[in-house]
């Protein structure tokens, strides 16, 4: 019993580990997360000219 | 990771701006090998943000990138309300990097074009003064 239970924590425990470190989700509120090629390019330009009344920044990080 | 917490706590200090930022995820270093996660996406939680990962660099290129040496990451632009983006990125009235070490200024860059975006509100597109193309009553 005591290791049934053990073993459900464990997968429970990866489950979790791999939905926050391995998944690709995006916070509460925010599009979700696109992964740019060249055919849909054209969404960041979009995204950028979609609030031409505001403050508008680019930011281009390393994922590591 | 240092960008994006610098560029949340912006956001954090500026909440209710009318501000919008693209964060722009690019493989650089060789740990690069995935999509970010749903952990480092969360450090930039604010609602404003749109995050996308650009595994071939367009947005570098399309910014100048040519070779490894004219890479453009680490990277923050700031844009000025009623700028467009046309045929290529815009310039931005603000740009630097690494965003840890130029966040001050960009912060300075921001706070300003908040400030002045009153002033523009008041004008239309064309830059005239909304009051002086309005028929008389």
């Amino acid at each position: 019993m005591m290791l049934k239970i053990g073993i459900l924590a464990v997968v429970a425990t990866l489950g979790a580990g791999c939905s926050v470190f391995g998944g690709h989700k995006t916070p509460s509120g925010q599009p979700a997360l696109l992964s740019l090629n060249r055919e849909n390019f054209s969404t960041v330009k979009d995204r950028f000219n979609s609030a031409p009344r505001s403050v508008r920044v680019i930011a281009m990080l390393s994922p590591t | 990771m240092r960008g994006a917490s610098a560029i949340e706590k912006l956001l954090d200090e500026h909440a209710g701006s009318e501000i919008r930022v693209l964060v722009v995820w690019e493989p650089v270093l060789p740990t690069d090998i995935r999509a970010p996660s749903t952990w480092t996406l969360g450090r930039i939680p604010d609602a404003r943000v749109s995050q996308d990962w650009d595994k071939d660099r367009l947005l570098s290129q399309a910014m100048g990138e040519h070779d490894r040496r004219s890479l453009v990451w680490d990277y923050i632009g700031i844009y000025e309300p009623g700028t467009m983006w046309e045929t290529g990125p815009p310039k931005p009235v603000f740009e630097g990097r690494p965003v840890v070490r130029v966040i001050g200024d960009a912060r300075k860059a921001l706070e300003r074009l908040l400030s002045n975006r009153h002033t523009f509100a008041l004008r239309g597109w064309s830059g005239f003064e909304i009051a002086t193309a309005r028929a008389p009553l």
